[in-house]
């Protein structure tokens, strides 16, 4: 009567990613691409095109300084201020859309507009208005991802079993008890995805603002790269990005996902 | 149990009045007044035709709907005492384990302690033992309604109210569910009352049996003197399901 496995069980995290890098031919992806890559810059002839070798010197150079761990610090701390502000403000605005309907309609086209601007419009407008500093980015960070992480904290309540509160009345069960076992239980993976989206335009946003208002961070480097016009450099600086990018899914993202999802029935195999 | 506890009335409704109103402002009337009183340790089966208002009296009952008028006393005293539902599914929150489950509807004034006693007792009781540290999504349909059971059972409720609480099972394993309630009720007095559509399962539980009409009202109240193991095929048995379909027919051509 009881499934067989229960599939609780947790293979470590980086040994995971690892043996599904290696064995699962994920490195081939990699490979690919890279040798794409060479072959392109073998075969078209643009002087400007960097080989992978050549972006990998540009790599090395950035790492042996320390200047990429500078960076990103600086980075991280401008999307860590305005990414927690969004998620705070978004989850509470996705609260009262999904609960009240006054706020739903008077939070829907703000919303609607928040998720259609592009990032460029909140970067520039923020470093306009707030200047050089970390309120500009943080605050077009926020700006950004508020809607995102609004629209789906709004689909999360709105997706809260009727017949569980039902049952709960019955029981009599107080509030506290409510909230933290059923409401929060409910939102958690409709937050994870919020933070997902959020967390993306987060990035995205930040690197624009850095571009145009900053001395620092990871946009602001790929700006001096440009004035230099270093193809190679900006190469790197992105590689460099999509890896912390990797570290995050895999450190934080997919760690967390598993802990909320321990209870669900697994479908790993639904083709 | 004495049997001065056994005739102590624990549900006491007089004049229960519930009526809708829906989008156009038409009043629909889906209890005229119902009184009724049901004493301790009561089985009490209540079926009707869909539409007769069986699911609103429990709702009512729970206080899950509001009433239109009239009472509803439930326990002793004047304070509203602990009930417990056993819906049609189980409403178990999935993201708990079958302990954590029960755990979850503890009464305020009982202690961590005793609880939990009370919760391995009831697992115990309707055979759960062995799975409590499983999600419900890892146990079939049946033991998920053994768990909802078994919660409902561990607050030790003045009574519980089930609705149609086997009708999503299949029938062998609902006809397993009957035998092992009536064994829970023998084995707790418990004071039931079961909502059905199903005149058989209503005489299989049943020591009382009412019948509603299509209006909402109490067209039999009819007390079952079968003995136990109740079995279909008992010639008794025939004889009260022949007579109580005849009524039941009777009340629906009524109509």
């Amino acid at each position: 009567m009881v499934t067989s496995d229960s599939k609780l069980s947790k293979t470590s995290l980086i040994g995971s990613f690892l043996y599904g890098f290696i064995f699962n031919r994920r490195w081939i992806t990699f490979a690919v691409l890279i040798l794409c890559w060479h072959f392109f810059t073998l075969v078209v002839d643009i002087d400007l095109l960097p080989t992978p070798g050549r972006v990998l010197e540009s790599l090395r150079e950035i790492m042996r300084n320390g200047i990429f761990f500078e960076q990103l610090g600086d980075s991280m701390v401008r999307i860590g201020f305005g990414f927690s502000l969004a998620l705070a403000l978004g989850i509470i605005t996705g609260v009262l859309m999904g609960s009240r309907d006054f706020w739903n309609k008077f939070f829907q086209d703000l919303i609607v507009l928040g998720l259609s601007l592009p990032g460029l419009v909140y970067a520039l407008l923020s470093v306009m208005i707030f200047g050089i500093g970390l309120t500009a980015p943080v605050a077009a960070i926020t700006a950004a991802s508020l809607p995102f992480i609004a629209v789906n904290v709004r689909e999360g309540v709105r997706s809260i079993d009727k017949d569980l509160l039902d049952m709960c009345r019955v029981y009599k069960i107080d509030r506290v008890r409510l909230i933290r076992r059923v409401i929060l239980p409910t939102l958690i993976p409709f937050i994870m995805a919020a933070s997902r989206i959020g967390f993306t335009v987060a990035w995205k946003v930040a690197v624009l603002t850095e571009v145009f208002g900053a001395s620092t961070g990871i946009g602001y480097q790929m700006r001096y790269q440009f004035q230099i016009f270093s193809v190679r450099g900006i190469v790197a600086w992105a590689l460099l990005f999509g890896l912390v990018m990797l570290v995050i899914e895999y450190g934080a993202l997919i760690p967390m996902e598993r802990y909320f999802n321990r209870w669900r029935p697994t479908i790993e195999k639904v083709v | 149990m004495t049997l001065e506890t056994k005739n102590q009335v624990v549900v006491q409704i007089e004049n229960l009045v519930k009526i809708f109103s829906d989008e156009e402002g038409r009043e629909h009337c889906v209890l005229p007044g119902i009184s009724l009183s049901v004493s301790q340790g009561t089985l009490l089966t209540i079926v009707g035709p869909s539409g007769s208002g069986k699911t609103t009296l429990l709702n009512i009952i729970a206080g899950l709907e509001e009433k239109t008028s009239g009472t509803v006393k439930i326990g002793k005293g004047a304070e509203r005492s602990q009930l417990a539902y056993v819906f049609q599914s189980a409403r178990l929150l999935p993201w708990l384990t079958v302990e954590e489950n029960l755990r979850f509807v503890k009464p305020e004034n009982t202690t961590e302690k005793s609880f939990k006693e009370k919760i391995h007792h009831y697992l115990g009781l309707v055979g759960l033992n062995d799975v409590t540290r499983h999600f419900p999504h890892q146990l079939s349909g049946g033991m998920q309604q053994r768990a909802g059971i078994a919660r409902a059972l561990c607050i030790e409720p003045a009574v519980l109210l089930m609705d149609e609480p086997f009708s999503h099972l299949d029938e062998i394993t609902a006809e397993q569910m009957r035998v092992e309630l009536l064994r829970i009720w023998e084995d707790t007095g418990q004071t039931i009352i079961f909502i059905t559509h199903d005149m058989q399962e209503a005489i299989t539980l049943g020591d009382r049996l009412i019948m509603l009409n299509f209006h909402g009202e109490i067209a039999e109240d009819l007390a079952v003197e079968l003995h136990r193991p109740r079995k279909f095929s008992d010639r008794s048995f025939i004889e009260f399901y022949a007579r109580s379909a005849e009524l039941f027919q009777g009340i629906r051509k009524k109509e």
